[in-house]
């Protein structure tokens, strides 16, 4: 994929529907986020290499874990890096697994950690601090691509914090060549956790640091911001999308509408052009301000 | 210190009675863990109920799959805003599918029965057209995937002697498989509804409506046949398992009340249903 174009390119998260959708409409859009874990378990999904180039996105690494990832997995991770011929790798600021305890160990499965199967945020303090770096440490020397750390929403204050979840990203980014994938989504819900101005804050973050961005819906219950790629993006997440894209060398916008079979092709559409039309206005606002 | 505090947010993700117990009793819940004091007291403070959430989302997504059968009673939810109930309830449940490892179509099962036990139990408020659509879609997944019949039973000429008493010792074999399931709203309705973008839970008539599902047998892939029936009909028809008489099939479908049909409407119907397909009938064993 040609990553040193000026303008970003507009991408999709896999779901069963985007091969058609490829098929149907084979200029919508310019690159598919590949998910590690259904590539691994399934490598006929490379077929979709053969219709737009191939962006891998991971949720296996731990990499903010106490807990680290197995030589399989990461050598897993290596084997699809190399098929997907992906620029970079994006993985999640979070754990994974966790150590179960003595005392808690599975009577049939000892010594196995809890696997949640999804990415948690960690708790924001100076050895979590530690076990990103070792993690990005270990990606650097098994990789040949960048990998790229994705905010994870915060659903609530992890106890035993020392620093906001920015503060560590600050801190990590200062410590390391790290570079970011910035969920729009997840920020999002992390300001209504925690009560702060989501645009205001975007500054606050290392932009200069961040190189892809993902864009997906939010549902409210009861109070609560969770996130959602069934439903389309809240307005504010497109004003947060100018502000970052301002301030930012993006190279690739990903909706991530990705957890239904059936989300309607054309408000994925609408979506689609909803984003192009943030770049290029800010592409002409950046013309503008040259001449 | 964070191993701690990690392996405690997993725990409470993945062990329902474990989150409970924090919620309760915080104290008894961490005793054993290696926590400072402010960490500790983090815990006590910690939003129990934004973590029960969360451990729901994380269920749902890891069901997102199998929703594939289910696409109306998975709009109807969203509409009515269960999605997110429902996969808090379902935690304890899914942690004991992952370490079962099961398969696909008995995940599927087991979500089913799983949801159809959750919305019998709701209380208020109603969700119109809900639970029908459900049981329509399950029926229509459960014969897609489980109605590879063997071959029809052949067809013997319909000649069943004219004598009542005769007739009635009658066998009616399905030709393939029949569900009959009674509703209260026609989910045909609700889900053209929904198709057509039109859905308005207040335009959901109370109707009650039986519905046979029929496919013929003889292998996967025959069409899918989705008959009207009058409630006689469909309690009938739910009787007919192979073996049993007419005669018993009536007292089956007739059992506490005092109309029973008079043979020859008896004989109609089965004689009816047998031309259009739906069943054989056969000699009883001996004769």
């Amino acid at each position: 994929m040609d990553t040193g174009a000026s303008l970003p390119k507009v991408g999709l998260a896999h779901s069963a529907y985007v091969h058609q959708f490829l098929r149907d409409h084979p200029d919508a859009v310019d690159f598919v986020e590949m998910p590690f874990e259904l590539l691994h378990h399934d490598p006929s999904m490379i077929r979709v290499a053969g219709l737009k180039p191939l962006i891998l996105h991971c949720a296996s690494l731990s990499m903010a874990g106490a807990v680290p990832p197995s030589l399989s997995t990461v050598s897993a991770v290596q084997r699809w890096i190399e098929e997907t011929e992906t620029p970079w790798l994006g993985e999640h600021l979070a754990f994974v697994t966790a150590e179960r305890g003595d005392l808690l160990a599975d009577e049939y499965a000892p010594g196995e950690p809890y696997n949640i199967g999804y990415t948690v945020n960690p708790p924001g303090n100076a050895e979590s601090l530690d076990f990103v770096l070792r993690a990005l440490d270990l990606c650097d020397r098994s990789f040949g691509v960048p990998v790229l750390l994705e905010n994870s929403p915060v659903y609530f204050e992890p106890p035993g914090s020392t620093m906001t979840q920015i503060e560590l990203i600050r801190e990590i980014c200062d410590r390391s060549s790290a570079r970011l994938l910035l969920d729009l989504s997840h920020f999002y819900i992390s300001a209504r956790t925690l009560g702060f101005d989501p645009v205001a804050e975007l500054p606050s973050l290392p932009l200069d640091r961040v190189v892809e961005v993902h864009v997906s819906g939010v549902e409210v219950h009861d109070g609560i911001h969770l996130d959602d790629h069934n439903r389309k993006a809240p307005e504010v997440v497109y004003e947060m999308l100018a502000a970052v894209l301002r301030r930012s060398p993006v190279q690739a916008v990903t909706l991530e509408y990705n957890w239904s079979m059936r989300f309607p092709i054309p408000a994925l559409l609408e979506e689609i052009a909803r984003t192009r039309q943030v770049i290029a206005a800010l592409a002409a606002e950046t013309a503008a301000e040259t001449q | 210190m964070s191993g701690s505090v990690q392996s405690i947010l997993a725990r409470c993700i993945v062990d329902v009675p474990f989150l409970d117990l924090l919620a309760r009793d915080p104290g008894a819940a961490l005793e054993g863990y290696a926590l400072d004091e402010r960490t500790r007291q983090g815990f006590h403070e910690l939003d129990v109920e934004r973590l029960r959430r969360f451990a729901g989302l994380i269920t749902k997504v890891q069901n997102n799959g199998l929703w594939q059968p289910l696409p109306y009673t998975r709009a109807l939810m969203n509409g009515y805003g269960l999605e997110s109930d429902v996969f808090v309830a379902y935690v304890e449940a899914h942690q004991r599918n992952r370490a079962e490892a099961i398969g696909r179509d008995e995940q599927t099962r087991r979500f089913l029965g799983f949801l159809g036990d959750y919305l019998e139990r709701r209380q208020s408020p109603a969700c119109p057209g809900l639970r029908d659509v459900l049981v329509h879609e399950r029926v229509l997944w459960e014969i897609e995937r489980f109605s590879g019949s063997p071959e029809p039973p052949s067809t013997e000429p319909i000649d069943p002697p004219a004598g009542a008493r005769d007739f009635l010792r009658w066998i009616p074999v399905i030709r393939g498989t029949l569900r009959v399931e009674a509703f209260a709203t026609n989910p045909l309705a609700t889900v053209a509804a929904l198709q057509a973008g039109v859905f308005r839970p207040e335009d959901v008539p109370s109707q009650e409506l039986h519905l046979g599902y029929f496919r013929a047998g003889g292998g996967a892939g025959g069409e899918l046949r989705i008959l009207e029936l009058a409630p006689l009909a469909g309690a009938l028809l739910s009787h007919v398992d192979g073996r049993r008489s007419l005669r018993r099939i009536v007292d089956r479908a007739c059992a506490g009340s005092a109309d029973r049909p008079r043979t020859g409407e008896l004989r109609a119907f089965f004689e009816s249903s047998a031309r259009q397909g739906l069943l054989t009938l056969q000699r009883p064993p001996g004769d």
